[in-house]
């Protein structure tokens, strides 16, 4: 009886969880073939699991973050990016450089009169589109001016199959939903930690006519230090009670705002806390990147350029392990 | 009844029970007992408790015993860098959100292949450090030495396949629980079944070197999750991870920590009971404190913090006056917006019992006249020269209320506190 196990040496394997719900996926960018401009398109969501659960697991889809404007950025950011900073394009091309699979452009220096910035903003728009050609994520930081200057992104990147962010219970979702169907482009449903308030929303735009197909959830902004508890069991609970077969819930989670939270912990930039800043930021930025892949984000928006390489150096491994595959296609 | 309320959210033991004897005590305890078993091993003045988790995920009601961290120091030290490597670890101390973290366990491993100088070295490690040690050696005969110079209980870390029978032999002999380390689960599961039958406490290490640390992940998610959800008897125990066995493998020293910390943070996202880590870098370890503090906090109680005055900078007598909640999370949103913004203000927090903003005033924990006693309490009126109060946007619908109770001028703040740079900046 003793030695059994040794005998046997059953290939000892946990059953893998079957849910009957599935994450539906999400097509990110345009190619040429395809009629936009994008080097490569990305599927976001389709899981069956939560990662590592089960054998099937995605890594998720990196993408950058660049602003308008310098005007939101930590200072340690402005001094790593230099030139790039207020010039979005060169940023942009940076970011590919750096390995990122798709860019989320947030608008925040955009001013002026309606006209003006109807072209600056489809200037930079093409810009991107022609000159990076990366898949893009186009958000607005202000309120007051998101359903104008979204629909106006909208119009200008027709036929890319952007993301259009955010869509908000208290904003004008109305306005934005139009614009997707109009200019073919999907959405992001943004809440703060509450699964019942995301189930709400989303259900409004899918019953304004917007495809399953179209929609993705942002339900956090909490970063490592600042909350991620929230984020993590929110996102958990969410995506569990999704594969659980809850309809309202089965859409991927495109997490634009949590990561550059993380540049508000105090641990992220404090000298008086780490004597290695340039080492400390990233790597705040890194962990809460890691912990909400895990509790089933699918795709992440990352501000700094180091943790994008130190997040893609991690992933490389899992990749090198066989445990993953890629969403590109 | 209070007693069996605690006992079976897990905050009470039967053993604390006064009324029952010990056949029902056996019996209750089989009917109480967390899915995984908790076990304790005791340092010369502090204990540590690993295991005793009930479920997979936080949201489903909560984790109870925090990863326990420990710092691997190897016995090819010389026993001055020893001396000094235990120093260290003893006195390390970092506060964040009124929480005081340390090194809560030594790992001492041996490299040195000498039974004496391992011993030595344990000896020296129990003398200077006060809490428990994990004696990480996978020869037998190599150990036992060592076990007799140590005070307390320690943890030995590992048996293998082939060493199983002489270490199950150490560990019932000395009654110190054991590690069980193979990365393959079958062979695991078998270990630990031999193990359970002769008796003795273990622990499990489902990878051990972090070659593949998402194979590692995927061992672990397995086993936790043979344990609580296929009721598989053998993982029905701790699991220990050994990030610390990365740096065989990097050489930079900010790579190796990069990489530790992350590979340390995904584990113990995923059910590490414990974990050895090497780098004791600020770097490396307050990432992973903070993100343990976050996971293992109750979900089923909101996150508080002491409600007072808060200052940012060094306000003055025309410095604004901010007004927030003590629900932690707006808390720590507001004081780290505040913080970045490098303006000096006070700012106020009201005890609403850990309730947003929206939620306080949902649920009238807002009462204006106790604005005007938080703003007589610490004495407002003497440290600024004007009169006017920048509340939250959120409170708007009370801001007449509030400027009637206190005399003071009631300014409504943005609806967001990262556009508060901007707003005070207008001021």
């Amino acid at each position: 009886m003793e030695d059994l196990f040794k005998l046997l040496r059953p290939d000892f394997r946990v059953p893998e969880p079957s849910f009957p719900g599935r994450i539906v996926e999400v097509v990110l960018g345009s190619t040429r073939g395809e009629g936009g401009s994008s080097r490569h398109s990305l599927k976001v969501g389709g899981a069956r699991a939560l990662p590592f659960y089960s054998s099937e697991t995605k890594k998720p889809i990196l993408a950058s973050i660049v602003y308008d404007s310098p005007e939101p950025l930590p200072s340690i950011i402005r001094e790593e990016l230099g030139s790039l900073v207020g010039d979005p394009v060169k940023w942009a091309k940076h970011c590919l450089d750096s390995g990122a699979e798709a860019v989320s452009l947030k608008l925040q220096g955009i001013k002026g009169c309606s006209a003006d910035l109807r072209d600056e903003l489809e200037g930079l728009i093409h810009r991107l589109l022609d000159e990076v050609q990366l898949p893009l994520i186009i958000s607005t930081v202000d309120a007051e001016r998101s359903a104008e200057l979204l629909t106006m992104a909208a119009e200008a990147a027709e036929g890319e199959r952007c993301m259009l962010a955010p869509a908000t219970l208290g904003g004008d979702y109305k306005v934005l939903v139009e614009a997707a169907l109009k200019y073919d482009h999907s959405i992001v449903a943004e809440t703060d930690c509450d699964p019942t308030s995301q189930r709400t929303i989303n259900q409004k735009l899918l019953d304004m006519g917007l495809d399953r197909t179209r929609l993705l959830m942002d339900p956090t902004s909490a970063a490592l230090g600042l909350g991620i508890e929230y984020s993590v069991s929110t996102m958990e609970q969410m995506r569990l009670d999704a594969l659980r077969g809850d309809e309202s819930l089965q859409f991927p989670m495109a997490i634009l705002r949590a990561l550059e939270g993380a540049w508000k912990a105090r641990e992220a930039l404090d000298p008086d806390v780490s004597p290695n800043p340039t080492l400390m930021g990233p790597l705040w930025e890194a962990h809460t990147g890691l912990a909400l892949y895990l509790a089933g984000a699918d795709l992440l928006a990352i501000l700094h350029p180091r943790t994008l390489s130190i997040l893609r150096s991690l992933l490389a491994d899992f990749a090198a392990e066989g445990e993953l595959r890629n969403g590109s296609s | 009844m209070a007693f069996a309320l605690k006992l079976m959210e897990g905050s009470a033991e039967p053993r604390e029970c006064p009324y029952i004897e010990e056949p029902e005590k056996t019996e209750l305890e089989s009917l109480v007992s967390p899915p995984i078993k908790k076990i304790l091993i005791k340092g010369r003045e502090r204990s540590a408790a690993i295991g005793g988790e009930r479920v997979l995920h936080r949201h489903e009601s909560r984790f109870y015993n925090p990863t326990v961290i420990a710092i691997e120091i190897s016995d090819l030290e010389e026993r001055g860098c020893l001396l000094k490597e235990l120093g260290a670890a003893s006195s390390l101390s970092i506060e964040r959100g009124g929480e005081v973290f340390q090194i809560e366990a030594v790992a001492l491993r041996e490299e040195s292949g000498e039974e004496g100088r391992f011993a030595e070295a344990a000896k020296l490690a129990s003398e200077e450090f006060p809490g428990p040690l994990i004696l990480c050696c996978y020869n037998p005969r190599l150990v036992v030495k060592s076990v007799e110079e140590v005070e307390g209980r320690p943890l030995l870390y590992a048996a293998t396949e082939e060493t199983l029978e002489e270490f199950l032999e150490i560990a019932l002999d000395r009654g110190c629980p054991l590690v069980l380390e193979d990365e393959d689960l079958g062979s695991l599961r078998g270990m630990a079944r031999k193990a359970i039958d002769r008796g003795v406490e273990i622990a499990l290490s489902p990878a051990s070197s972090m070659k593949s640390p998402f194979k590692a992940l995927r061992n672990f998610i397995q086993a936790r999750m043979g344990a609580i959800s296929h009721g598989i008897e053998e993982f029905r125990y701790p699991i220990i991870g050994v990030p610390a066995a990365m740096w065989r493998e990097v050489r930079n020293t900010e790579e190796g920590i990069i990489r530790e910390s992350l590979i340390s943070s995904m584990l113990l996202m995923r059910y590490a009971d414990m974990l050895i880590v090497k780098s004791r870098s600020i770097e490396n370890l307050l990432p992973i404190y903070t993100l343990r503090q976050a996971l293992y906090s109750d979900p089923r109680t909101p996150a508080k913090v002491k409600p007072g005055l808060y200052t940012f900078g060094s306000p003055d007598e025309t410095s604004p006056i901010l007004l927030t909640t003590n629900y932690a999370l707006t808390f720590y949103i507001v004081s780290g917006d505040l913080h970045r913004s490098g303006i000096n203000c006070y700012l106020l927090v009201l005890d609403t019992g850990g309730m947003s903003v929206l939620n306080a005033l949902a649920g009238k924990l807002i009462k204006p006249d106790m604005v005007r006693e938080y703003l007589e309490e610490h004495r407002l009126g003497e440290l600024v020269r004007h009169r006017r109060l920048i509340i939250p946007r959120g409170l708007s619908p009370v801001s007449g209320e509030i400027e009637e109770a206190t005399g003071w001028r009631v300014i409504v703040g943005p609806e967001d506190s990262s556009e508060l740079p901007r707003f005070l900046g207008r001021l």
